[in-house]
C-alpha cells in the first residue's frame, strides 16, 4: 500500500501540479484510504507552519533581497575588488570571496548569486574575462550562500529534524570555506592558463574610501552571527534584526531604496517564503502517510540491506540520491521531502544529525548549480543573457570540486562538527 | 507574473475581475502582515533588553507567519509562481497541455475545498479552545482556512477561464 503515496505524488508532480499541492493531494489519498478524519487536514497544515523557528525564513529571504537590491552588496564587492583586484585573475577571486561574505548575510543561494552577479558580471565582461566562465563561477559560488550561515535550508532542516538552528549554522563555516577555497584555487589556475588580466593597484586613499563606504554592510554578519552565537538573540530574532539593519542602511545611509521598491521587495519575499511554507505545511500531511505505512523505516532497512550494513556505502548512496534530487527539484522542496525519509537510516547507522544536516544542505546546494533545475544558473543566465547551456558547460569542473568537498565532509565528519563541539554543548 | 490581456478590460468576465481585485487587496495585506511580523519580533528583542520579556510576542509572530504564508500562497496561485515541474508537460501537444493545466487547477480546487470546508468545521468544534498566550478563541485562527481557501479557489477557477480562453498555458 505504501507505493500509493509515492506513486500518486510522482504522477501529480509530473503532470505539473505544484509540488506543495502534489504532496498534499498524495497525503489526502492516504487519509481517504485509511479513514483518518479530514479535520486533521487544516489542523495539520496549521501545525506545520506554527513554529517560531520558521519565522526566520521570510526574514532571511527579505534581508537577502534588500542586500542585493539596496546597494549594500555592490559596496562590499567594490571593496573586495580594491583589495584583491590587482592579482592575476583577481576578479575571479573577488567573485568567490564576495559570495562567501554575502553568504554570511544572506540565507539563499539565488540571492547570493544575484547580489554578486549583478555587481560584478558587467565588469568582468569589460575586463576581458570569459563571460561564460565567470557566470559559471558566480553561479557555483552562489551555492555557498546556504552553507555559510545564515541559511534558509538549515532552518528548515532544524525544524524537521528537531535540531538546533544555531548548531547547524556553526557547523556551516568550515564546509563553506572549503567550497570557497576549492573554487578560488580552480579560478586562479584557469586565470593563469588563460592569461586573465591583473587589475591596477588602486591608491590607498581609494581603498580606504571604499572600505568606509562598505563598512555598514561589512558590519552586518557581525551583528547577525555574533548575536546568534553569543546567545543574545535566537536565530529568528536575529533574522528580524537583519531585516531592520539592512533596511536602515539601504534606506537611510545609502539612500538606494524608495517606498515602491521596498513594497515590491516585501511582497515578493512574502510570496517566495510562502511557497516554501506551503510545502512545509503539506509535507506535515505527507508525514502522516509516511508514518502510517512506516515508509522511512522500510527505506532505512532497504538501504542497509543493499549496502550490507556498510556505513561508507550507505552515506555514498544517500549522497547520490541527494545530488540527483538536487538536479531535478528545487532546494527547499527536496530538503523537506528527503529529510524525514533519511532520518531513520542515519540514526540506524549511528550518524550525527548535525553532520547529516550539513550533508543534505551542501548536497542540495550543489543542486542549485546542476541543470535542468538550477536556480543559480537561471539567475546568472538572466544577468548575462547567456543561455543555460552556455553556463552549464564551464560549470562542470566547479560542480566536481563542490562534490569533492561534499564527500570530504561526509567521510571526515569532524570538519563539520569541530566548531559546534568547540563552542556549543551537546553535539 | 505578466498580466497580458488586461487591456481587454471591458470584456473580462466577472470571475477574472473579482480575482484581480481580491489579489490586489491580498498583496497589500501581505505587505502589512510582513511588516507586523518584523515589528513584533523586533519588539520582542527590544523589550527583553530594556524592560520585561513579552509573553505573547512569539505566539503572535507564529500566527502571523501562518496567516502570511497562506495569503502568500494565494498570491502565488494567482501569479502562477508555485514551484512545479514543467519539463514533462512542455513536451505535450498544445491541446493536451491545456487539458492538463485545467486538470491541475481542478485538483487544486478539490484540495482547497477540503481545507476550507473542514476549516469551517474546526471553527465550530474548536471554538471553546483558546491559544496559550493570547487567550483568543481558536475559531479566529481557523477562520483563515475557509476565507483564504475560498480566495485560492477563486483564483484557480479564474485561472481555468484564462486557460480555456487561451490566455495562459
Amino acid at each position: 500500500m505504501g507505493w500509493v503515496i509515492f506513486g500518486s505524488f510522482f504522477l501529480l508532480m509530473l503532470i505539473g501540479v505544484p509540488i506543495g499541492l502534489s504532496i498534499g493531494l498524495a497525503a489526502l489519498v492516504v487519509f481517504l484510504a485509511s479513514g483518518i478524519p479530514l479535520q486533521m487536514v487544516p489542523q495539520t497544515l496549521l501545525e506545520g507552519n506554527n513554529s517560531f523557528a520558521l519565522v526566520a525564513v521570510p526574514f532571511f529571504v527579505l534581508a537577502g533581497d534588500i542586500l542585493a537590491r539596496g546597494g549594500i552588496s555592490e559596496r562590499i564587492v567594490a571593496f573586495a575588488e580594491a583589495t584583491l583586484g590587482r592579482i592575476r585573475g583577481g576578479l575571479s577571486i573577488v567573485s568567490v570571496l564576495a559570495s562567501m561574505f554575502i553568504a554570511a548575510i544572506s540565507g539563499s543561494g539565488a540571492a547570493t548569486t544575484a547580489a554578486v552577479g549583478s555587481a560584478l558580471l558587467p565588469e568582468l565582461k569589460t575586463k576581458k574575462y570569459d563571460v561564460d566562465f565567470s557566470a559559471a563561477l558566480i553561479a557555483s559560488a552562489g551555492t555557498i550562500g546556504v552553507v555559510i550561515p545564515p541559511s534558509v535550508p538549515m532552518v528548515l532542516y532544524a525544524v524537521i529534524a528537531g535540531e538546533s538552528v544555531a548548531k547547524l549554522f556553526m557547523a556551516g563555516f568550515i564546509p563553506g570555506a572549503l567550497m570557497g577555497g576549492g573554487l578560488i584555487a580552480y579560478a586562479l589556475w584557469i586565470a593563469n592558463r588563460r592569461g586573465y588580466p591583473a587589475g591596477e593597484r588602486l591608491p590607498g586613499a581609494e581603498v580606504g574610501r571604499r572600505f568606509v563606504s562598505a563598512l555598514w554592510g561589512l558590519m552586518t554578519p557581525v551583528i547577525i552571527l555574533g548575536g546568534i552565537f553569543t546567545g543574545v538573540f535566537t536565530p529568528s530574532e536575529a533574522a528580524a534584526i537583519a531585516v531592520d539593519y539592512t533596511l536602515l542602511v539601504a534606506w537611510l545611509v545609502y539612500r538606494s531604496l524608495d517606498f515602491r521598491k521596498f513594497y515590491e521587495l516585501v511582497v515578493n519575499a512574502g510570496v517566495t517564503s510562502a511557497l516554501i511554507m506551503f510545502i512545509i505545511a503539506t509535507a506535515k500531511l505527507f508525514g502522516w502517510g509516511l508514518a502510517f505505512y512506516q515508509i522511512p523505516e522500510a527505506i532505512a532497512k532497504t538501504l542497509m540491506s543493499v549496502a550490507g550494513n556498510n556505513t561508507f556505502m550507505i552515506y555514498l548512496m544517500i549522497n547520490v540520491i541527494i545530488l540527483l534530487a538536487g538536479m531535478f527539484m528545487e532546494t527547499a522542496s527536496a530538503l523537506i521531502i528527503l529529510t524525514p525519509i533519511f532520518l531513520p537510516a542515519i540514526l540506524g547507522i549511528g550518524g550525527n544529525l548535525i553532520h547529516f544536516g550539513l550533508l543534505i544542505t551542501i548536497g542540495l546546494a550543489i543542486g542549485m548549480a546542476t541543470p535542468p533545475v538550477a536556480i543559480d544558473i537561471y539567475v546568472a543566465s538572466a544577468i548575462t543573457g547567456l543561455s543555460m547551456e552556455e553556463i552549464s558547460k564551464p560549470i562542470v569542473p566547479m560542480v566536481l570540486i563542490l562534490v569533492a568537498v561534499l564527500l570530504l565532509c561526509t567521510y571526515v565528519p569532524s570538519l563539520v562538527l569541530v566548531l559546534p563541539r568547540l563552542f556549543m554543548a551537546g553535539v | 507574473m505578466n498580466r497580458t490581456g488586461q487591456e481587454e478590460g471591458a470584456s473580462r468576465p466577472l470571475l477574472q475581475i473579482l480575482s484581480d481585485s481580491v489579489n490586489r487587496l491580498s498583496e497589500r495585506l501581505l505587505f502589512f502582515l510582513m511588516l507586523l511580523m518584523i515589528g513584533v519580533t523586533t519588539a520582542q528583542v527590544f523589550f527583553r533588553f530594556f524592560f520585561e520579556a513579552l509573553t505573547w510576542s512569539e505566539e503572535l509572530s507564529c500566527f502571523l507567519l501562518v496567516l502570511a504564508s497562506l495569503l502568500g500562497a494565494a498570491v502565488a496561485f494567482k501569479r502562477g509562481s508555485h514551484i512545479a515541474v514543467s519539463f514533462v508537460t512542455q513536451k505535450l501537444s498544445p491541446v493536451l497541455q491545456k487539458g492538463v493545466a485545467v486538470l491541475v487547477n481542478l485538483l487544486g480546487i478539490l484540495f482547497f475545498a477540503i481545507v476550507a470546508g473542514y476549516g469551517a468545521v474546526l471553527m465550530k468544534t474548536e471554538a471553546s479552545q483558546t491559544t496559550p498566550a493570547m487567550m483568543i478563541s481558536m475559531s479566529w485562527i481557523y477562520a483563515m482556512y475557509p476565507v483564504l481557501g475560498a480566495v485560492i479557489i477563486l483564483h484557480l477557477a479564474a485561472g481555468i477561464g484564462e486557460i480555456l480562453k487561451g490566455g495562459r498555458s
